[in-house]
C-alpha cells in the first residue's frame, strides 16, 4: 500500500502505472480483501470501544452487539466490491 | 501464563490508553479518506498530489501513521502474550514471542521511517 502511494506521489509516469496497476484483477482483488478485513477491523473496534463505555455488556447486549456489526461489515464489504469492481 | 511481558511501554494502562486513543484518530482518518476518494473519483495526477500537499493532510497522514504504528504495536503485543507463551509452545515459547516481538518492532519502524519519507518528502 505504501509502495503504490510512494508511486502514485513521485512522478506522473508512476501515477498512471498505479492506475495501470489497480486496473488489474489481483491487484483488485487484494484491495478488496484489504479493505474488508480495514473495514470489519473498524465496525468491530468501534464495537469494542461502545463497550468500553459501558454500552452491550451483558449477554443480550453483547449478542446484539456482535449481529450488529457482522451485518454491517457484510454490508460494508458489498459495496467495497462495488467500489473497486 | 505469562510472568511478566513488558510491551515497551510503562504499564498495561499506559497500553489501554494508547490502543482506545489511536484507534479513535486511525477510525477518523479511514473515515476521511475514503469519503475523499468516494466524493472525488476522477482525480488525475496534479490534484492527487496537491491535495496530499495540503499541509493539514500532511499532518493527519503523519499523526495516524504514528497512532497506526502504537496500534499495531499494542495489538501484535496481545497477540504474542495470548499465543505464544509457555503454553503453547513448552519452555521455548517465550523466546519465540521475543523473536516475534522483535520482528514486529523491526517491521513497524520501517513502515514508520518509510512513511514519514513518503509526506515530508513530496
Amino acid at each position: 500500500m505504501l509502495y503504490l502511494l510512494q508511486l502514485s506521489l513521485e512522478s506522473r509516469a508512476g501515477f498512471d502505472r498505479v492506475i495501470e496497476l489497480m486496473a488489474t484483477g489481483p491487484i483488485k482483488l487484494i484491495l478488496w480483501l484489504i479493505l474488508s478485513g480495514l473495514l470489519y477491523h473498524l465496525i468491530a473496534g468501534v464495537k469494542h470501544l461502545l463497550m468500553d463505555w459501558g454500552m452491550g455488556e451483558s449477554r443480550e447486549g453483547a449478542l446484539r452487539g456482535a449481529q450488529v456489526t457482522l451485518l454491517l461489515t457484510a454490508i460494508a464489504v458489498v459495496l467495497a466490491w462495488g467500489m473497486i469492481w | 501464563m505469562v510472568i511478566n511481558a513488558p510491551s515497551l511501554s510503562r504499564s498495561g494502562l499506559s497500553d489501554w490508553i494508547i490502543q482506545r486513543f489511536s484507534a479513535v484518530i486511525l477510525a477518523a482518518y479511514t473515515v476521511f479518506m475514503l469519503a475523499t476518494l468516494i466524493t472525488t473519483p476522477e482525480m488525475d495526477y496534479d490534484s492527487w498530489r496537491n491535495f496530499f500537499g495540503k499541509v493539514p493532510v500532511r499532518l493527519f497522514s503523519l499523526i495516524s501513521l504514528v497512532a497506526l504504528c502504537g496500534h499495531a504495536w499494542v495489538g501484535m503485543w496481545t497477540v504474542g502474550t495470548d499465543y505464544l507463551t509457555g503454553r503453547q509452545l513448552g519452555n521455548r515459547g517465550p523466546l519465540v514471542r521475543r523473536v516475534y516481538q522483535a520482528f514486529c518492532v523491526l517491521l513497524i519502524a520501517v513502515y514508520l521511517l518509510w512513511g514519514v519519507q513518503i509526506f515530508w518528502g513530496s
